[in-house]
């Protein structure tokens, strides 16, 4: 099962191709080789998750006309900084193969894709600068530092045993800062505060979580063909995730996906607090879905 | 030393000089600001080096860290001179335009640049002092004195001084 994200309505599916034309045209001012190689990863797809929690959280709140502009470069910052977490995640992992194209680390090397790594990074603190949301660099800047955090623990945790406590640890700072920050950075741009903004992110972290655990056991179960990746790299990093850990034990599919459910019914509690709305209902939706993706 | 050894330690040191008559309130953005470039230098330099997996996420938190330093303060501009520089030089490095593992000009510029920026100079006086970064990194540091009278005073007489301190000009500048 995919996530209900295409089938969010004309006027997201508009949205979103806006966005991947501020990516785009965010990555062609600065020609050149590196460049060339974001373009291709960019090209190359993606479920484009986090624009789309940025988008709908700032749909959740009250701004107008100048809300939209404000998270559709957010959503645009948002994308870029995951695109260059990828990037030099493929350096860490040794990966070759992402979105079923062979990596950039694994075309040109190891130097050059940290650098495509640090100029998308670069051009996503200027896209959000140029966003105008008040507070906004903050948010961007503690989970781009929290993911990087987390990835630095997961590598630290290499080969040794997990608990469950230190796994999701791991996940919520690796994969759940930067959902909790879409969603934070889409109710700032949509003109939300306090309690409702706050629940936001709080949802965002849940669902991340929850996406992560996802991850994690199709990296063990995932067919290449669907996910773009391939998979068991988890293991061959000794990486030790939770549906890694317990490969094999009867039943660990079906305990991953439960763990995943758990986080993502978390996440729905969250937005007991937000404004109903249809675009309330859609991240709910996208909760609801999470736990049961193939891809 | 030579322009492709200057360390993160100077690069801290350049905003602090430029921002030479900055307003005694802007203090602490001043010293955040200076530290964020060379915690910064320092990352990209992790970043331009062989390194491992572990190396690698370690600079990039540095890095991150280093806009946190920033981002707090109003002047989003400080963040967009710096990012600036930070995608210019991972241009140039990609491209086999720098081998160094030091700071790359464009950021040795941008560093100059902040620090006119948090001192409220004029955006000329901010390119002035940018040109100086610039050449300072390419050509080093007598190069670079032949601008200095061209400077607003107060940077310029920093730094002059952080020149011969720190051994890159013998001589002094050039009236």
């Amino acid at each position: 099962m995919s996530l209900r994200l295409a089938g969010l309505g004309p006027e997201l599916a508009a949205d979103l191709s806006a966005v991947d034309s501020l990516v785009r045209s965010s990555i062609e001012a600065r020609p050149g080789a590196a460049a060339s190689a974001a373009l291709e990863l960019l090209a190359a797809g993606g479920k484009r998750l986090r624009p789309v929690l940025v988008l709908l959280s700032a749909q959740c709140g009250p701004a107008g006309i100048g809300g939209g502009a404000r998270a559709a470069a957010a959503a645009a910052a948002v994308e870029l900084l995951h695109m260059a977490s990828l990037v030099h995640d493929d350096v860490v992992d040794r990966a070759w193969l992402r979105r079923s194209r062979p990596t950039v680390n694994a075309r040109f090397g190891d130097a050059f894709a940290v650098q495509v790594g640090d100029l998308l990074l670069a051009q996503a603190l200027l896209m959000l600068g140029s966003a105008g949301i008040p507070g906004g660099l903050v948010v961007f800047a503690e989970a781009a530092a929290g993911m990087a955090g987390g990835e630095l623990a997961q590598l630290g945790g290499m080969g040794r045993p997990r608990t469950l406590g230190t796994y999701l640890k791991v996940i919520y700072r690796k994969t759940g800062l930067l959902t909790g920050a879409c969603c934070q950075l889409g109710g700032m741009a949509g003109g939300l505060a306090g309690h409702a903004l706050h629940s936001l992110a709080k949802y965002g972290r849940r669902l991340g979580a929850s996406f992560q655990v996802g991850d994690d056991l199709l990296d063990v179960v995932g067919d290449a063909g669907l996910t773009g990746k391939v998979p068991g790299a988890d293991r061959a990093m000794a990486v030790h995730t939770l549906p890694g850990l317990s490969h094999g034990e009867r039943g660990f599919e079906h305990r991953a996906r439960t763990l995943s459910a758990l986080l993502a019914q978390a996440a729905q509690r969250a937005l007991v607090a937000v404004p109903p709305s249809p675009a309330r209902q859609a991240l709910w939706d996208v909760a609801e879905d999470l736990p049961w993706r193939t891809a | 030393m030579t322009a492709r050894e200057l360390s993160a330690e100077f690069c801290e040191a350049l905003v602090l000089a430029c921002a030479a008559g900055a307003p005694a309130s802007a203090g602490q953005m001043v010293r955040d600001s200076a530290a964020a470039a060379r915690i910064a230098a320092t990352a990209l330099s992790g970043h331009a080096g062989p390194g491992d997996g572990r190396a690698l996420l370690a600079a990039d938190l540095d890095l991150a860290k280093a806009f946190q330093l920033i981002a707090g303060w109003d002047r989003g501009s400080v963040t967009v001179i710096l990012a600036e520089a930070v995608a210019l030089g991972a241009n140039r490095r990609a491209g086999g335009g720098w081998d160094g593992t030091g700071p790359t000009p464009e950021f040795v510029a941008a560093c100059c640049q902040a620090g006119g920026t948090l001192a409220d100079r004029t955006e000329a006086e901010c390119m002035s002092l940018a040109r100086f970064g610039r050449l300072l990194a390419e050509a080093g540091g007598e190069a670079a004195a032949a601008l200095l009278p061209a400077l607003p005073a107060s940077p310029g007489a920093r730094l002059a001084a952080l020149l011969r301190a720190w051994g890159m000009l013998v001589e002094g500048p050039r009236a």
